[in-house]
């Protein structure tokens, strides 16, 4: 009653039309064009930053393309550089490298421990640091630290200490070594299709690691 | 004669009905027109946004195929990026690399015959570097000092080198001596280029 009542109010049915025309159109701008529009410019910028990805990702691929062709390359590079800096600590292996080049040396070892490891910062190189202790003559020492610098997997000194020991049953004087030594890893690295390849096979500072690295001795 | 009056013919309450019949029309047309333009723009907006939609889910369905094309050489990509990583922790590391057989070879090459070097202490990243022993004569002492900076022998390595204890061992007939010597800047580190032949 009060809703026939109202329709039939003079003014209302006067004026009613045309207002509720207006309002409808204003509902139609606020509820879908407005919204429309912001979408509109959302898309605009999603559609520009997708079309950007499909041209890095063609480019990614096409470079993939080139290397697949120097596979085998690529593969024998790949030993030369792991068996440098290794894609995990491989402790032993290391620890082995190391009792290897004291004895090629013939510098004793007295002791040689796992000593930790840290990551460096800002790469993706961990290092793994081991206790060594060897007893020898300065010759066999010096051999054994130029062996170190040269040996197939990194390895630098951290410190190195010496002194002389006179055995007292012997009489014979010996160095007894103390030193830190430090090796390197990388882990083997997480893909991502949007990563980009900045590497290529003829950079000159990869060719010429690759180079040193081929000369350095394999224990 | 007669005066001549104005006749009014057409009623003031009809003009201004057919005024308000005016305004009125108006109204519903303006009314009218505005809910057309509101359709209108929305539904181009609409139909716009909605082609965006769709070009844009065409396209990552483009980039998903690249993906994927891309994932066929996960091996080959991981031995890239392993080579690069590698190649750049490889000139990391030489590059900062302190080369202590340099220090041995220049302490060796400055010491006369006569001295014992009982002793070093070198660490990586220091420019000092310690070095204990005992000579049985003091001359042989300040020639070992002069050869530590003579360009020739230990100088090529060492600035400056200098005594900073001797006690004389009466009982062995000894002097028994600690040096501090002192490299250059990075003077244990070798350029990348020179390292082709360690």
């Amino acid at each position: 009653m009060a809703k026939a009542s109202f329709l039939n109010r003079p003014e209302v049915r006067v004026y009613g039309t045309p207002v509720l025309f207006v309002l409808l159109g204003v509902l139609l701008l606020a509820l879908v064009a407005f919204p429309s529009w912001g979408k509109i410019r959302d898309l605009q910028q999603q559609i520009g930053n997708e079309k950007d990805r499909i041209v890095a990702l063609d480019k990614k691929n096409a470079q993939l393309l080139d290397f697949a062709d120097q596979a085998d390359a690529i593969e024998k590079s790949f030993a030369v550089f792991d068996q440098a800096v290794a894609s995990e600590s491989q402790i032993p292996e290391l620890l082995t490298q190391v009792q290897k080049i004291s004895d090629s040396c013939g510098v004793g070892v007295t002791t040689l421990q796992f000593g930790g490891e840290t990551e460096q910062s800002g790469g993706p190189v961990r290092e793994v640091r081991l206790q060594y202790a060897g007893e020898s003559s300065f010759a066999q020492l010096t051999c054994l630290i130029t062996a170190l610098e040269s040996t197939s997997r990194l390895v630098d000194l951290e410190s190195l200490r010496y002194s002389s020991n006179v055995n007292v049953e012997t009489g014979v004087t010996s160095l007894a070594a103390q030193s830190t030594l430090v090796s390197y890893y990388t882990q083997v690295p997480t893909l991502n299709p949007d990563t980009p390849i900045t590497f290529s096979l003829s950079d000159s500072g990869y060719l010429r690691n690759l180079q040193l690295l081929e000369s350095f001795k394999v224990y | 004669m007669a005066e001549k009056s104005t006749i009014e013919l057409i009623p003031k309450e009809v003009e201004t009905a057919r005024k308000k019949e005016v305004f009125l029309r108006r109204l519903r047309w303006g009314g009218w027109g505005f809910f057309i333009f509101a359709i209108l723009i929305s539904g181009t907006l609409f139909a716009f946004s909605w082609n965006l939609s769709t070009k844009l889910s065409g396209l990552k369905q483009e980039s998903a195929q690249k993906v994927a094309q891309i994932a066929q050489f996960a091996d080959l990509e991981k031995k890239i990026l392993g080579l690069a990583n590698k190649s750049a922790a490889v000139t990391r590391i030489l590059s900062q690399r302190d080369y202590f057989s340099t220090a041995l070879a220049a302490i060796e090459a400055s010491r006369p015959a006569s001295l014992k070097v009982s002793g070093t202490t070198i660490e990586k990243d220091k420019t000092l570097v310690t070095i204990i022993g005992e000579t049985t004569s003091y001359v042989s002492l300040a020639a070992f000092l002069q050869n530590l900076t003579d360009p020739s022998r230990g100088g090529k390595l060492f600035e400056k080198a200098a005594l900073t204890s001797v006690n004389l061992n009466a009982s062995k007939g000894t002097a028994e001596y600690v040096i501090e010597a002192t490299t250059g800047r990075n003077g244990l580190k070798r350029p990348l280029a020179e390292e082709e032949k360690p």
